[in-house]
């Protein structure tokens, strides 16, 4: 998986390519411990995502509880596919979501 | 403790409907481009000081909510990092869509210094503790402290009890005055009598709830204008902006009066510098009439809201229920609100300040208009981003400074010519234009490509021009005909002369009664170039109709034949006489393009047909190539068209002349042709048509014949008019036979078509055709707004001469519109945010019921969706004095729909007020003559209704209809109303049963989750409660299944239970439900172990957009982290399917099929409706029939849940493998229908010699591997119950110490595999670990991971249940343990599992131990999901 992280004040942007699994997972967790601190407003851009496994959904449950604590999190251009495991497992009551 | 005033109460209420939002957050944003963070931390800390208010925090006690007051501010101002203003200004946005949770925190407040220099003071509060005024307050006080001025305290909470009076008489109507309130109920009612109004102008229903703002200034011209005339009228200036929005409410909803909402302030003047929170919602009525002078309507409002804010003190939500007594309001009153802002600040230094008055919107459009820091006003709608877009928003506030404009001068803006439309202006009240001049143009200039069409273009020389270019090709089929273009300009040139020759003159009628034989098309072409109008009459019509039209239409003569039967009643010219007759081109006139050139009679409103006139003009706009995406699709990729339109309608025109006049042919279909789908389809293929008009239900109905649907093969494009396009249609075409389809849409007086839509485009009604143009309409003839609905008016070349012999009709429905000349339709549209029209149907379709709107086709879609449904219709019908909304529906062949699946699955699609009350089944939907939809038929059509209202009369009675109404928000709820027909769904019946115990004092556990779902109405509730408290019957425990037929079974299971185990191989394996959590571990360990099978099919379900192969792979990669896309094709392959349909496969399962795994199935406890058996049971039988017709070994995946209960009459002590009914009691509806599944098994097992093999399982639980649980773990019973004890803290003794059924999914998916792959010699197995888990174990394993669990008596945990069902938090904690449902006194049969542990031994393989390690991991993969 590839991420690519975009930093705009206290706006940080994720952008996630490929597939979020038990091995990316924890890249995309260190990525974001070492970065989210002070952010306001996290964006997880999953435009280039393919697959997502449950592994992936916990580090974003991780990453949405903190940012409910600093400011707000959004997942944005979520596609069909990875939709349908939000609302399967609950998460599109959770996490702030905006399809594609 | 401090009780809440009204204003507070109302504001938690909302807050309790939607918990979590942001709507109660409002904010402050102080900008101070001069001040230094540190000075401003502390002025705001100085604030929070000085009131009271900032030092309460909110606490439920006993259900309700109190202020705790403390002794200091709660919290502190922070100082934020520095950013840029842009960043700042983001960051404050995004943090006002944030909910405050009102238990824990009422404010925040923060500096945010900025890049450069100053700061902004950002204060987000809960509404609860302060309002728009306040926060003026507080801004104002600030800036005093910066300035260095004393600021004085304030106290919000009275502590003397006659201050406490004061604010109940103003603002609280508590007992004291509840004498009064009926008075001020009466108040509401009179000041609404007889409005007649509409609370949206916007029909779109709002989704989600994020807003947007536009700020907007008062010019200054028209501010001094506003003063000026203020002064001269006596009118407050916000009175001014409020009439004009009154006025634009007005018309843009097309209504006599405007409602909108109005927070008044509500202070005493001793509260006026008071921060806190006092003030209430009003609705304010305002009847704008339109011989009011401008200031006359400004009085008006000033009035309408005083009158108002003076019954404000009985709050918002009884006004809105003393108007739903009478009828006088739905859901909600109104979308709009209008606030009013007048804060005016000093400082001797820069400022400004902005407020946010909400986090989240709940209506559609929000009208503030402030008072800004330089003393202009400002306009600021907060708009609902789900219906307007920052367009919208802006002519809206483009339409409000108009029309204040055109109010206060007494005229109006210029306006813009616009396709030809002239502009106009006003001087008295009612002309006052309510949009703006951008909104204006927009909304002005909706029209198709313009060019010009040449003026000499009539029928008869637009097909000489075609026989020009395709003298030789094929022009017209009918029959045994044939003829070319040159052939049919021969014959119909005879025609012509033949009857010039009888003395027919330019401009005479003639009418023609044919059938469709070879003869029609050269008549119409004929009588067109005799210079004469052609009038159709179908031989089908009543002679009286046929006599009324040959006398109303003034034709001179009749052309008719022999073979007509009716044409011996009337003189007529034999047309055999004049196919003989000699062409003489001389004898053949001029024609005008402006001539009249046919006359189509269609149903009038009186009774009596309309001769609708229509001249040669119109004919040539619309058949010219590039006149619409149709036209330019056939005429450049098609051949020819099958023409079957009723001659009668003047679709058929379109029929006709499009293609002949374009070089393509005409197929005429015979009579038969128009009503059956075979003969249409051999008319397809007689001369290789590729080319069908049709309308969208008889296309639908055709869809059923199979040779049709062969025929479709060849059609490249179908224009469906005539009726609203399903989606679901143009999606069936488009995937199956790559058809374009087109939807036109246009009344017979605009010449056949007035828009049209691209292919693929269902939603729409298109875009006008070439040289025609469409503006929406209200009654008074002004335009609506963009995206507001109105009426479809229609303007360009295809507008047609009018009404034979209808003077006034003519005049009223073809007017002279600011220049052009239009024709109004009657169908109402709106433009979507996108510009699309949309259509809403006749005024007569958009129906109110219970004072809501619905939109019948929106419902009619739905429906339409539901598989086996073919066609469909609803309406509202009088049911005993009652208005019902009626479904009905036919059936496509070799297909069911259940009329209660078909409800349910409406009910999760529309809301609940939108789900038809009765539903019919049809077995052919009526139709019109020309393919519509009879709707008069279906008026008739009886229809009865199960919901009576039957009154509550006992207390008790009333207590319980009154729960219902308060949990699901509808009233009145009488008897016999069921509530899942009402929208009630699990969490309401929680809510339910806790409110049916507080109120009725029931005693624990009378009443159990299941009962609802048993007991769906009121009086079956209570008669189950009566039942239980007044003996020990237990009023129908049970499933009934000790009278279904065993015959055989015992010995066929005797047969089939043996020791010896032999492998045997699967072969290929069709696997079912295998997006479920058990499915997909089959499938993994079959892809792990391929030795074992052959192929593998996957029957899988498509979802909305996705494919059944990427839900598949996405479920695999999700829990296997792998998609296997290598061996996909080879060994394994994913089909389209669904065991609920009875033949399984959408298309032909590619391979034979040895073994069938069915681990599809519904797994909810609860469940309204028959899906269970529509899954579960049927499901199964559908396979059966397929194991049967494949030869192939059926494994079921079943419970052990079979076993059932006993209270002392089971026949055996333990429930083996050899065992199905041993007088085991069933008492849940899901296993009932595993039961039965099991039942059906067996039965073909017995009768039919079906190999079967049933695995019964346990509780699934995480992979052994890693712990991970299933996707939807929200819906596991298990986890839901358990998650409850962790969310309490505690467990009661008895659970602690007892133990669960355990079984990872892994090795369960496995060793049904080992155990499928073995000979038939044993046909029942239990799969499951034979050690159970310890419920200590699981919760010492939770308590490691930081959760505390203290293990109470069971008295204590059922006290503290009690405590915490009072708060809607405990409820929340609580849910998981309402679905346990009790064994009465009955006790689970022992299970045993001797054989089929054996099997897994002598198969190598067993159940691994439950460890510490396998828990942790398990409890963290369930926290990792948010589980507890």
């Amino acid at each position: 998986m590839k991420i690519t992280k975009t930093q705009n004040g206290n706006h940080l942007c994720f952008a996630l390519e490929g597939r979020l699994d038990t091995n990316t997972a924890p890249e995309l967790e260190m990525a974001m411990k070492g970065a989210i601190d002070g952010v306001g407003e996290l964006t997880i851009d999953m435009s280039s995502l393919d697959y997502l496994s449950s592994a992936g959904l916990r580090v974003l449950l991780g990453a949405q509880k903190i940012m409910n604590k600093q400011g707000s999190m959004r997942v944005t251009h979520v596609n069909d596919t990875i939709m349908e495991i939000f609302e399967v497992t609950g998460f599109s009551d959770i996490l702030t979501i905006e399809k594609a | 403790m401090s009780k809440l005033n009204l204003s507070q109460t109302q504001i938690i209420m909302t807050e309790q409907i939607c918990p979590g939002s942001a709507r109660n957050t409002i904010s402050l944003k102080l900008h101070l481009p001069d001040h230094a963070p540190q000075k401003v931390k502390e002025a705001a800390d100085a604030v929070l000081d000085i009131a009271d208010i900032f030092a309460a925090s909110l606490v439920c006690r006993e259900g309700e909510w109190m202020f705790s007051r403390g002794g200091r501010k709660i919290s502190e101002c922070r100082i934020g990092k520095e950013c840029s203003a842009d960043l700042a200004e983001e960051y404050m946005a995004a943090m006002d869509r944030q909910p405050l949770n009102m238990e824990q925190c009422l404010y925040q407040a923060e500096v945010i210094p900025l890049l450069g220099e100053g700061v902004f003071l950002y204060v987000r509060f809960h509404h609860v503790i302060i309002d728009g005024y306040g926060m003026s307050l507080f801004a104002q006080r600030v800036l005093d402290v910066l300035a260095g001025k004393k600021i004085a305290q304030s106290v919000f909470f009275q502590d003397s009890v006659s201050a406490l009076q004061t604010v109940c008489k103003a603002s609280l109507g508590d007992e004291d005055t509840n004498g009064q309130s009926g008075q001020e109920e009466q108040f509401w009612q009179s000041y609404f009598a007889g409005a007649e109004f509409e609370g949206a102008v916007f029909p779109q229903k709002a989704e989600g709830n994020r807003f947007g703002s536009l700020r907007v200034g008062v010019p200054q011209k028209l501010m001094k204008e506003a003063e000026a005339f203020g002064g001269r009228e006596d009118i407050p200036i916000p009175y001014i902006f409020a009439a004009a929005y009154a006025l634009y409410l007005s018309q843009a909803t097309d209504k006599k009066d405007a409602v909108f909402l109005m927070p008044r302030l509500n202070r005493t003047s001793v509260q006026m510098d008071t921060i806190g929170c006092y003030t209430l919602l009003v609705p304010v009525r305002v009847q704008v009439e339109g011989a009011d002078t401008f200031a006359e309507l400004c009085r008006k409002v000033k009035r309408a809201s005083r009158e108002a804010s003076a019954h404000k003190g009985i709050g918002f939500d009884r006004i809105l229920s003393a108007l739903r007594d009478e009828n006088m309001a739905g859901e909600s009153l109104s979308e709009y609100v209008f606030n009013f802002y007048r804060f005016s600040f000093c400082a001797d230094f820069r400022y400004s300040v902005r407020f946010s008055v909400a986090g989240e919107m709940q209506n559609h459009l929000t009208f503030n208009l402030f008072y800004n820091e330089k003393g202009g006003l400002d306009l600021q709608p907060d708009y609902q981003e789900s219906i307007y877009t920052e367009e919208k928003a802006g002519y809206f506030c483009d339409a409000i400074l108009a029309v204040a404009a055109q109010g206060i001068a007494g005229e109006g803006w210029e306006q813009p010519d616009c396709a030809g439309i002239e502009a106009q202006d006003a001087k008295k009240i009612s002309d006052i234009k309510t949009v703006g001049e951008a909104e204006y143009r927009k909304i002005t200039s909706v029209a198709g490509k313009s060019f010009p069409i040449g003026k000499d273009l009539t029928i008869p020389s637009l097909f000489r021009h075609a026989v020009l270019g395709y003298k030789d090709a094929p022009a017209l089929y009918a029959g045994e005909y044939a003829f070319t273009f040159g052939q049919l300009d021969e014959i119909s040139s005879r025609i012509a002369c033949g009857i010039r020759r009888l003395g027919i003159k330019s401009g005479d009628r003639v009418a023609f009664l044919l059938k469709r034989d070879y003869r029609l098309i050269p008549a119409i072409l004929g009588i067109a170039k005799a210079g004469a109008a052609f009038i159709p009459v179908d031989p089908a019509y009543p002679a009286d109709r046929i006599s009324y039209i040959m006398e109303n239409s003034k034709a001179a003569c009749l052309i008719s034949s022999k073979n007509v039967e009716i044409a011996g009643n009337y003189e007529y010219i034999e047309i055999d006489s004049l196919l003989t007759q000699e062409v003489e081109l001389g004898l053949l006139p001029e024609i005008g393009q402006d001539d009249l050139a046919y006359m189509i009679y269609t149903s009038g409103t009186t009774g009596r047909p309309k001769g609708v006139m229509l001249s040669h003009k119109g004919i040539a706009n619309i058949v010219h190539a590039d006149n619409n995406p149709f036209n330019r699709d056939i005429t450049s990729n098609c051949r020819g068209i099958v023409a079957i339109g009723s001659i009668c309608f003047d679709i058929s025109l379109f029929e006709i002349f499009v293609p002949l006049m374009n070089g393509l042919f005409v197929e005429l279909g015979n009579e038969k042709s128009m009503m059956d789908a075979g003969e249409l389809a051999e008319h397809i293929l007689r001369h290789g048509a590729d080319i069908l008009h049709c309308t969208p239900s008889r296309i639908t109905a055709y869809l059923a014949n199979e040779a049709f649907l062969k025929a479709l093969g060849s059609i490249k494009a179908i224009l469906a008019a005539g009726e609203v396009l399903p989606g679901s249609l143009v999606k069936r075409l488009g995937d199956a036979y790559k058809i374009r389809i087109y939807n036109g849409y246009g009344p017979t007086e605009t010449t056949i078509g007035a828009t049209i839509t691209e292919a693929g485009d269902a939603l729409s009604i298109g875009t006008p055709i070439a040289n025609m143009g469409v503006v929406l309409l209200n009654r008074e003839k002004n335009p609506v707004p963009f995206g507001a609905v109105g009426e479809i008016c229609v303007y360009g070349n295809g507008v047609g001469i009018g009404y034979q012999g209808r003077k006034e009709e003519t005049e009223a429905k073809y007017i002279h519109w600011r220049g052009v000349r239009l024709y109004r339709t009657g169908d109402m549209g709106y433009f979507s945010n996108d510009g699309r029209l949309m259509y809403c149907g006749r005024n007569d379709r958009q129906v109110k019921l219970r004072g809501l709107r619905i939109e019948l086709s929106e419902i009619e879609n739905v429906m339409g969706e539901f598989p086996g449904v073919s066609a469909c219709c609803c309406m509202i019908r009088k049911i005993e004095k009652t208005d019902h909304l009626a479904g009905f529906y036919t059936v496509a062949p070799k297909e069911a729909v259940d009329a209660n699946a078909l409800k349910a699955y409406m009910k999760t699609r529309l809301t609940a007020y939108m789900v038809p009350d009765v539903l019919k089944e049809l077995d052919a939907m009526p139709q019109t003559p020309n393919g519509k939809t009879d709707l008069k038929a279906l008026a008739e059509e009886p229809v009865e209704y199960v919901r009576v209202f039957r009154k509550p009369g006992t207390e008790r009675e009333k207590l319980v209809c009154s729960v219902f109404e308060e949990v699901l928000s509808i009233e009145p709820i009488g008897l016999d109303d069921n509530f899942f027909e009402l929208g009630g769904d699990s969490l309401r019946a929680v809510a339910v049963l806790l409110k049916m115990e507080e109120k009725l004092g029931l005693m624990e556990n009378q009443l159990e989750f299941g009962d609802l779902y048993k007991f769906p109405t009121p009086a079956l509730l209570l008669e189950r409660m009566d039942k239980k408290t007044d003996s020990k019957d237990d009023g129908g425990f049970g499933f009934s299944i000790k009278d279904l037929d065993y015959s055989g079974f015992d010995g066929y299971l005797a047969d089939h239970t043996k020791e010896k185990v032999s492998r045997r191989f699967l072969g290929n394996v069709l696997l079912t439900g295998v997006t479920g959590y058990l499915g997909i571990h089959i499938l993994v360990e079959l892809l792990g172990n391929p030795e074992l099978c052959g192929k593998i099919i996957c029957l899988s379900r498509p979802k909305k957009t996705l494919t059944a192969l990427k839900r598949v792979k996405s479920s695999l990669f999700y829990y296997a982290e792998q998609d296997f896309s290598e061996s996909y094709g080879e060994k394994w392959l994913v089909m389209e399917g669904d065991i609920t349909a009875p033949d399984l496969f959408a298309e032909e399962c590619p391979v034979p099929i040895d073994t069938i795994i069915n681990s599809a199935a519904n797994v909810s406890h609860f469940s309204y409706g028959d899906y269970l058996e529509k899954i579960n049971t049927e499901g199964v039988k559908n396979l059966i029939r397929f194991a049967k017709r494949e030869h192939a070994v059926f494994c079921q995946i079943s419970t052990i849940s079979v076993a059932g209960m006993t209270a002392g009459g089971a026949k055996k002590e333990g429930f083996s493998e050899s065992d199905f009914y041993i007088g085991q009691e069933i008492h849940n509806k899901y296993i009932y229908s595993k039961y039965m599944a099991e039942y059906e098994m067996l039965r073909a097992a017995v009768e039919d010699g079906l190999k079967i093999k049933i695995m019964r399982i346990g509780n699934l639980q995480g992979r052994i591997s890693d712990g991970e649980f299933q996707m939807n773990l929200h819906s596991n019973a298990f986890a839901r119950q358990f998650s409850s004890f962790i969310k309490m803290g505690a467990v009661p003794k008895s659970v602690y110490e007892g133990s669960v059924n355990f079984s990872p999914v892994d090795e369960t998916a496995y060793h049904i595999i080992a155990l499928a792959a073995t000979e038939e010699d044993t046909a029942v197995f239990h799969v499951y670990p034979p050690l159970e888990l310890k419920f200590a174990d699981l919760f010492q394993g939770a308590e490691k991971l930081g959760y505390s669990i203290d293990v109470l008596p069971d008295k204590e945990f059922f006290e503290l249940l009690k405590e915490r069902k009072r708060t809607e938090e405990g409820r929340e904690q609580m849910q998981g343990l309402m679905t346990n449902e009790l064994s009465k006194g009955r006790r689970d049969i022992p299970v045993l599992q001797e054989i089929t542990n054996g099997y897994l031994e002598d198969l190598g393989t067993g159940w691994s131990a439950i460890t510490e390690e396998y828990l942790r991991k398990y409890l963290s993969a369930l926290s990792g999901m948010d589980l507890f």
